[in-house]
């Protein structure tokens, strides 16, 4: 739930001038932008580059103006976040031309922005490893389903013949191992912003 | 819900906008933990269309047993084959289609539209054979053959996975329809298959000649 008095002082501060102020604005909200971001873009590296242009928005906006209700602070940075995304999609979709018709074998693959993504290069590599390391093809097979498919986890039970249980376990130690290996790689992608606010 | 749930229902896109903006709002913008559980699941998930973009999820996904665990999976396989011959039995006329010689022939194929479509040809140079990217849910992949046969009908096809271990054949000698311009139609269901490496085999019905072979890469978007 929202924190309205604590979001109050931290928007009255930086329209105070207070440096320190803008630095727990920045740690308090970046995870939960990114996220956001995530979410409509689908793309780790064009996420983080957004939730940087929302903070450098808020701030610069709070720097001069106070908010018409101070409380709903993460509403308000939400929302700043969801425009820039959708703007950033208008952005590409003048650009893309999708192929229409019929195409003959020798059309080049389709080199993407992602594929240049090292965070995105990362999440594979981990991933993989994660995969590789599952022996039974079926928590391989539940993985997949599960989170790229986006299978009902009833439906992908009853059709493995898992309970529930099982199926949770199998998710957990996914999930800990890749985030165990992400770890490693020390590319966890929360400590990017410290050096924005200049 | 507890957040496990919430971050679950968030990152697979099963809320409904009001739901999803409180949850960011009231959840993913106020408690840290959430976020980065959030972020774990968005990152494998990330991980995985990247793995799947590029070709490699159906053979890390389907590869072959280890030395070692082929004494478990000859005992399993004794079992299964008796409990997949009761299957079959009863479910034979459910069993799932991923390539057909016409539209109609895979699953719901009457009213399943085109989303992409190819032509192949056989071309020496080309070891790796052409990229086919298609929406997985849109509709059936149309992929019409040069056949240097001579034959104007009469074809069978077969289609196999390509992976480190081999090939895995999961559709043989399905009737296909060349038409008269002299390509063969061949159809099919991205629904059924995985991003990866794939061969088709083209070969006269009657047995006589040899079968063509057109390797591809699969790239199946969402």
């Amino acid at each position: 739930m929202s924190d309205a008095p604590n979001d109050s002082d931290l928007v009255r501060r930086i329209r105070a001038g207070e440096a320190q102020a803008e630095v727990e604005l920045t740690r308090r909200f970046e995870r939960g932008i990114t996220q956001i971001l995530i979410r409509q873009t689908a793309n780790l590296a064009l996420a983080q580059e957004l939730c940087q242009e929302t903070l450098i928005i808020i701030i610069k906006r709070l720097r001069v103006h106070s908010l018409d209700n101070p409380a709903k602070l993460a509403a308000f940075i939400a929302q700043t976040a969801r425009n820039l995304a959708i703007a950033e999609r208008r952005k590409q979709r003048r650009r893309r031309t999708e192929p229409t018709g019929e195409e003959m074998v020798d059309v080049p693959d389709d080199q993407r922005d992602q594929e240049r993504d090292a965070q995105r290069d990362s999440a594979a590599a981990a991933i993989r490893s994660v995969l590789a390391e599952m022996k039974s093809a079926r928590d391989r097979s539940l993985l997949v389903r599960y989170y790229l498919r986006e299978e009902d986890k009833d439906v992908i039970c009853k059709e493995l013949g898992m309970t529930a249980p099982s199926f949770n376990v199998v998710l957990f130690r996914a999930r800990s191992r890749f985030l165990e290996l992400l770890t490693k790689r020390g590319l966890t992608g929360t400590d990017l912003l410290a050096m924005v606010l200049v | 819900m507890n957040s496990t749930e919430s971050a679950e229902r968030y990152v697979s896109g099963r809320m409904d906008e009001t739901e999803e903006r409180q949850f960011e709002e009231e959840v993913l913008m106020q408690r840290p933990d959430v976020a980065a559980d959030v972020d774990v699941r968005h990152r494998i998930k990330l991980g995985l269309l990247a793995l799947e973009e590029r070709g490699e999820l159906a053979a890390l996904v389907e590869r072959p047993l280890r030395r070692t665990q082929w004494h478990y999976a000859v005992a399993a396989c004794a079992l299964l084959a008796v409990g997949a011959a009761i299957a079959y039995w009863q479910f034979a006329g459910t069993a799932r289609v991923v390539i057909g010689g016409t539209l109609t022939a895979l699953k719901g194929g009457a009213t399943l539209p085109i989303s992409a479509s190819y032509i192949f040809a056989s071309t020496r140079s080309r070891a790796q054979g052409p990229v086919v990217t298609a929406a997985r849910d849109a509709g059936a992949i149309r992929i019409r053959v040069v056949q240097e046969s001579g034959i104007a009908q009469g074809f069978v096809g077969s289609l196999a996975v390509v992976s480190a271990g081999g090939e895995n054949v999961i559709a043989e000698r399905v009737p296909l329809v060349s038409g008269g311009n002299g390509l063969v139609e061949v159809f099919l269901d991205p629904r059924e298959l995985q991003s990866g490496k794939y061969v088709l085999r083209l070969a006269p019905e009657s047995g006589a000649g040899e079968a063509e072979e057109f390797p591809f890469t699969l790239n199946l978007t969402r």
